[in-house]
């Protein structure tokens, strides 16, 4: 395959071994500083892992393909892989797939999996199990959490060429098929006669026990196809309903890690103690929604009158005690499509006069918040507090959950939302074009929806990445969200948990590397 | 003489019952009514941020949501009447299998607290009766009236910071169990949670007790046992107790009806596997079969604690005892 004309991951990326072990080594040298050299010694092997992840319930699943919260994300992770994810790095690898190469017009892709790869029950990966994969996510009858993003595919005429190649033909150009597929805790290879009750993957680590709202517990799979975890068992605890109550858990030994804690807690712990900090990169983000159909977001002024009026650091500082990065209204930081001179600061004066041209002086509207990520309800505070510089008034009404979730989701007028990482053009196809399942800015615009057209027919990766930009910019002047902030997450655990590194993704642990983890 | 005490007994229970049943059906009615009217529902709750509108279709179909509520309501209740308490709406397990351990762990907790929380605030109680206008008496009413006004998480978070993080280390801060395993098999993780609700409902029995037992001690027979040269110890728990616990019995009934759903904001703290967490799980799922369940076992306790508190009032109230067998 030609590295520079498709959206596949280069061969360089592909051997993730290699990676890193060169990786690990500069690091060793370069960032991380003699003390942490002295820890880098040869991993320990055995141990029971204990997670506390909050946010759980009854509602708890281990289904490869329909995972709602974020201790569900992390034990999907555990027990299934993708043909491709993103690395820590946020950056797309080859998984289960040897390679995924298009035909040059991207409408249809030859997927050659990778051999000797063997489910927990003892079968081998083939491509009739990838095949059958896609087809329980995009199932018309019971659409799994992702099936959109499979919509191009033609799932009923799905080619097993052997046993380790399939080819899939399209019913549209589909370009970034390879990483709108990498968020492996939706797309995970199942066996082909898959049962959730049965949690069959290929991770590192198999099924050994599960109680919704209570904990799960894993084994190591002996038989795992990489290298193999040092952990003997992870158990992951969702029983938990305070942050109190898991960081006095933490404090009393009776759990190793305390996933997504409270920013503030980090302070709090300090250095060299018996708890230490995980601080990942920035990867979620947590938007402002505003509505591009709506009065009176359907005015383009007033739209970027409130991307003038936020002091982005500051929101920063306060709602997430400064663990964060400035965002610019525009998501996916880490796309080699990216485009970085992307930028926004605030002018109040500017945001002054556009929403005088747009007949709007003392505008008043309704922020709905939730309390669904941390800083998220502290974010909508601030921005009503920075908003009355322009003479705004936002006035925030913070509901529950059930509400946010409720008739009104993906409707609301002005409302946030959280995210995790994900590519451009993954981003794009969930939440920017008119058909996405989750486009709550209802934001579309003619312009963009051709440009992503042309992006997904074009291989070429160079001539691609121009079109990104194109359609970057329109959302940069005309979209709906106002991103603020790239925000940073926070794992507190015990200093004798080895192996983990902060991760670009958004989500914890590394990105859930679990296998690297050992106990000292 | 003794076979129509043993029938006043059995008609109050039986009347009792009967009464009981129907409060359980009248229960079990408004609760389903109530969670009809909150917003969303189970398919909501399960997809959570991917509810889509297409996924949304596929589950109610799959769930029967679009069924009338009151089909819906029949279902549940005959099969409970049939021995079946059903399906879990949102995790598709057997609703017995997933409450039955968390009845028997917050039941394990409210015998302790029966056990080790009752006793000593009945003693207190009589004790500060006894010693009532003097020091003693007003340091330990001071102190159960400092605990009434401090609520339950206060007092949970307290007892952590003292005997498990930051004073001492003596105790597990949490009361996390595995599936499956006993409460009972690690008694280390109740020590925080039972001392936690002892303390809670100390001032109320202490100040019930110490109250009617006053009463006791001024009334005249009291002065009249006094003088007749009975020994104190015989004076207060053979003459005195019997007739000043009525009230309390009624109290401590009270206390532990509430105990039963109200704890909990100390399985929060405490992160305890009891019936009050799964509650509220299965209110945030709308998993209504579960609902009804929790809401029918928590009630079913109340009226089953009001009914021995009655049994036991009546048996150490000779006047009720006999009008009970006058007007059957």
């Amino acid at each position: 395959m030609n590295a520079n004309n498709t959206r596949a991951p280069s061969k360089q990326t592909l051997n993730r071994r290699a990676l890193l072990k060169g990786s690990a080594a500069l690091a060793g040298i370069g960032a991380l500083g003699l003390s942490q050299m002295a820890q880098a010694e040869t991993p320990k092997k055995g141990g029971n892992l204990r997670i506390a992840i909050l946010g759980g319930g009854s509602a708890d699943t281990l289904d490869a393909h329909s995972m709602v919260t974020q201790p569900d994300s992390h034990r999907v992770m555990a027990l299934y892989e993708g043909l491709t994810q993103l690395n820590s790095e946020g950056k797309l690898t080859y998984v289960l797939a040897d390679s995924m190469e298009p035909n040059p017009t991207a409408t249809e892709w030859t997927i050659r999996v990778k051999k000797g790869v063997e489910f927990h029950n003892g079968k081998t990966m083939t491509a009739e199990d990838v095949a059958s994969t896609f087809r329980r996510i995009g199932n018309p009858d019971a659409p799994m959490a992702q099936a959109a993003a499979l919509k191009p595919l033609d799932l009923g005429n799905l080619k097993v060429i052997d046993e380790h190649t399939l080819k899939v033909p399209m019913t549209r150009p589909y370009a970034a098929f390879p990483e709108c597929i990498s968020a492996y805790y939706y797309f995970g290879i199942v066996p082909a006669n898959y049962d959730p009750q049965n949690p069959v993957g290929t991770g590192a680590f198999k099924y050994n026990s599960f109680t919704p709202g209570q904990e799960s517990v894993f084994d190591r799979f002996g038989n795992y196809w990489g290298e193999q975890a040092h952990l003997d068992q992870l158990t992951i605890i969702s029983s938990f309903g305070a942050d109190t109550a898991a960081f006095n858990a933490l404090q009393g030994g009776e759990i190793d890690i305390f996933a997504y804690a409270p920013l503030a807690l980090v302070k709090q712990v300090g250095e060299g103690g018996p708890i230490k900090p995980l601080v990942s990169k920035p990867g979620q983000w947590t938007p402002f929604t505003m509505r591009v159909d709506q009065a009176p977001f359907d005015n383009p002024d007033v739209r970027m009158a409130f991307r003038l009026l936020v002091d982005r650091q500051q929101l920063i500082n306060i709602s997430l005690s400064g663990y964060g990065q400035v965002g610019n209204d525009v998501y996916s930081p880490w796309d080699p499509a990216y485009d970085s001179s992307l930028k926004r600061e605030r002018d109040i004066d500017q945001a002054k006069f556009l929403l005088k041209r747009a007949g709007q002086e003392n505008l008043a509207v309704e922020l709905v918040t939730c309390d669904f990520a941390a800083g998220v309800v502290q974010a909508a505070q601030v921005m009503a507090q920075q908003a009355k510089d322009a003479g705004v008034t936002v006035n925030v009404r913070q509901v529950t959950s059930d509400v946010f979730y409720g008739d009104q989701y993906l409707k609301w007028t002005f409302a946030q939302d959280y995210w995790g990482y994900s590519p451009y053009l993954s981003q794009v196809a969930q939440s920017s074009l008119p058909d996405s399942p989750y486009n709550e800015t209802h934001w579309t615009n003619e312009e963009f929806n051709k440009l992503h057209e042309q992006a997904q027919a074009t291989v070429d990766e160079a001539k691609r990445i121009e079109i990104l930009h194109a359609m970057q910019k329109l959302e940069f002047e005309q979209g709906g969200y106002l991103i603020a902030a790239y925000n940073q997450n926070v794992d507190l655990m015990g200093s004798y948990v080895e192996g983990l590194k902060p991760a670009a993704t958004g989500l914890s642990m590394g990105n859930s590397a679990f296998k690297d983890i050992w106990l000292a | 003489m003794d076979w129509y005490k043993d029938s006043v007994y059995a008609r109050l229970v039986v009347r009792r019952a009967i009464l009981g049943v129907l409060t359980l059906f009248l229960v079990s009615l408004v609760v389903f009514s109530a969670t009809q009217l909150l917003p969303g529902d189970t398919a909501r709750a399960v997809l959570g941020r991917s509810a889509t509108p297409e996924r949304l279709e596929a589950l109610r179909a799959q769930l029967h949501l679009d069924d009338p509520a009151i089909l819906q309501f029949a279902r549940w209740a005959g099969g409970l009447l049939s021995g079946d308490p059903g399906i879990s709406l949102v995790n598709g397990k057997p609703v017995a299998e997933l409450i039955g351990p968390r009845i028997s762990n917050s039941l394990v907790l409210l015998g302790l607290v029966g056990l080790f929380g009752i006793p000593p605030s009945i003693l207190l109680g009589i004790y500060a009766a006894l010693r009532r206008g003097r020091r003693s008496d007003s340091s330990v009413s001071v102190v159960a009236l400092a605990l009434a006004a401090a609520p339950e998480f206060v007092i949970a978070i307290g007892l952590i910071l003292l005997f498990s993080t930051v004073v001492f280390q003596w105790l597990p801060p949490v009361s996390m169990i595995r599936p499956g395993m006993s409460i009972l098999d690690r008694p280390d993780i109740l020590v925080l949670p039972v001392l936690t609700l002892s303390l809670v409902c100390f001032p109320y029995i202490f100040r019930m007790m110490r109250a009617s037992m006053i009463e006791v001690l001024e009334s005249d027979y009291m002065e009249m046992a006094k003088l007749k040269g009975l020994s104190p110890a015989r004076l207060v728990f053979l003459h005195g107790l019997p007739n000043a616990i009525a009230p309390t019995v009624q109290v401590i009934a009270l206390t532990f009806a509430y105990l039963a759903g109200g704890v909990v904001v100390v399985e929060y703290v405490f992160a305890f596997p009891g019936i009050g967490q799964g509650l509220i799980n299965a209110i945030a799922t709308r998993d209504i079969p579960t609902i009804q369940c929790i809401v029918l076992a928590l009630a079913g306790f109340y009226v089953a604690v009001n009914i021995l508190a009655d049994v036991i009032v009546v048996s150490v109230t000779p006047r009720l005892r006999a009008r009970a067998w006058q007007k059957p």
